[in-house]
C-alpha cells in the first residue's frame, strides 16, 4: 500500500516532433499532480526516456509522408511508471543494436542507450500484429525530505 | 534560441528544451557563424530543463566543426539535468563547463 492513486492515460498522437514539447509538458504536469514528491532527477529521467522514445518513432520509424500515428500510454502504479509506445511504422531491429562507445565523441547513437540506461525495463516487440510496441518501465524515486 | 555576439564570442542561449526540434536549427546557426569566421562559442543552458541525445549530438557535431577552425564550444550555467546528462554520456570530458556566464566568456580572453 503506497497511498498513491494509480493513473492510466492513453494519448493518440501524430508522429511529429512538434508534439514533443506538449507531450513533455503533459507528463511533467501529470507527475506533479499525482506524484508530487517525486525526485527532480526522476522527473528528468522520465521526461528524457519519453522524449527519446517519441523522437525515435518520429525520425526513424515513419517517413514524413507516412503521417504516422503513435499511441502513448502512461501508467503510474504506486511507485512505478510505465510508458507504452505503439506505432505501425518500420520496425527497429534490436538485434543489430550495439552499445555505443561513449569514449568516442558520437554525433548520434545515444538515444536507445539512454532509454535502456535510465529505465528498469526496456521491452521492444517488433511487428506484433502489424504494431511495434515499446514498453519502458521505471521505478519512481521519491525526494528525500529534511526532518 | 537566442544569439548574441560579445566581441569575438558568440553567446547562444538555448530555451527550455534542446532536443530534435532545436538541434537542426542549432547546427545550421553554428555552421553559418563559422562560415562568417566566428569560432568561439558559449552556450548558455541556464534555462534548459531538458537536453536529449539529439541536443548532445548537435553539440558534438558543432564542436567538431569549430575545432577544425581552431575554435571551441563552452557550456555556461548547465542546468542540473544537463550536467547529469553530460556526465552520464561522458560529454563533460570534451565540453568545458562554467557555473557563470562571465567566466565562460572571459575564458576566451
Amino acid at each position: 500500500m503506497t497511498g498513491y492513486e494509480d493513473v492510466e492515460v492513453s494519448l493518440k498522437l501524430p508522429a511529429r516532433l512538434e508534439i514533443l514539447w506538449p507531450l513533455d509538458a503533459f507528463l511533467v504536469e501529470l507527475l506533479d499532480l499525482y506524484r508530487p514528491d517525486i525526485a527532480r532527477e526522476c522527473v528528468d529521467a522520465l521526461s528524457l526516456i519519453v522524449h527519446e522514445a517519441f523522437t525515435n518513432i518520429c525520425v526513424h520509424t515513419y517517413q514524413p509522408e507516412d503521417h504516422g500515428v503513435v499511441v502513448v500510454r502512461i501508467e503510474l502504479r504506486g511507485l512505478q511508471a510505465a510508458f507504452v509506445f505503439e506505432d505501425t511504422g518500420k520496425a527497429f531491429d534490436e538485434a543489430k543494436w550495439r552499445v555505443p562507445d561513449l569514449e568516442q565523441p558520437l554525433e548520434s547513437g545515444r538515444g536507445i542507450w539512454l532509454m535502456k540506461e535510465l529505465s528498469d525495463e526496456f521491452i521492444y516487440e517488433a511487428d506484433r500484429g502489424g504494431m511495434n510496441i515499446l514498453t519502458l518501465v521505471k521505478t519512481i524515486d521519491v525526494a528525500s525530505r529534511a526532518g | 534560441m537566442n544569439i548574441d555576439k560579445i566581441g569575438e564570442v558568440v553567446l547562444i542561449t538555448v530555451g527550455q528544451r534542446f532536443d530534435a526540434v532545436v538541434a537542426p536549427k542549432f547546427k545550421n546557426e553554428v555552421k553559418a557563424l563559422v562560415e562568417s569566421s566566428f569560432v568561439k562559442f558559449v552556450v548558455d543552458m541556464a534555462q534548459c530543463k531538458l537536453i536529449d541525445s539529439s541536443g548532445c549530438g548537435a553539440l558534438v557535431a558543432c564542436l567538431r566543426i569549430v575545432e577544425k577552425n581552431q575554435g571551441d564550444i563552452k557550456i555556461a550555467r548547465p542546468s542540473p539535468q544537463a550536467r547529469d546528462l553530460f556526465e552520464l554520456t561522458r560529454l563533460h570530458r570534451i565540453l568545458e563547463m562554467f557555473d557563470d556566464l562571465d567566466s565562460a566568456i572571459q575564458s576566451y580572453a
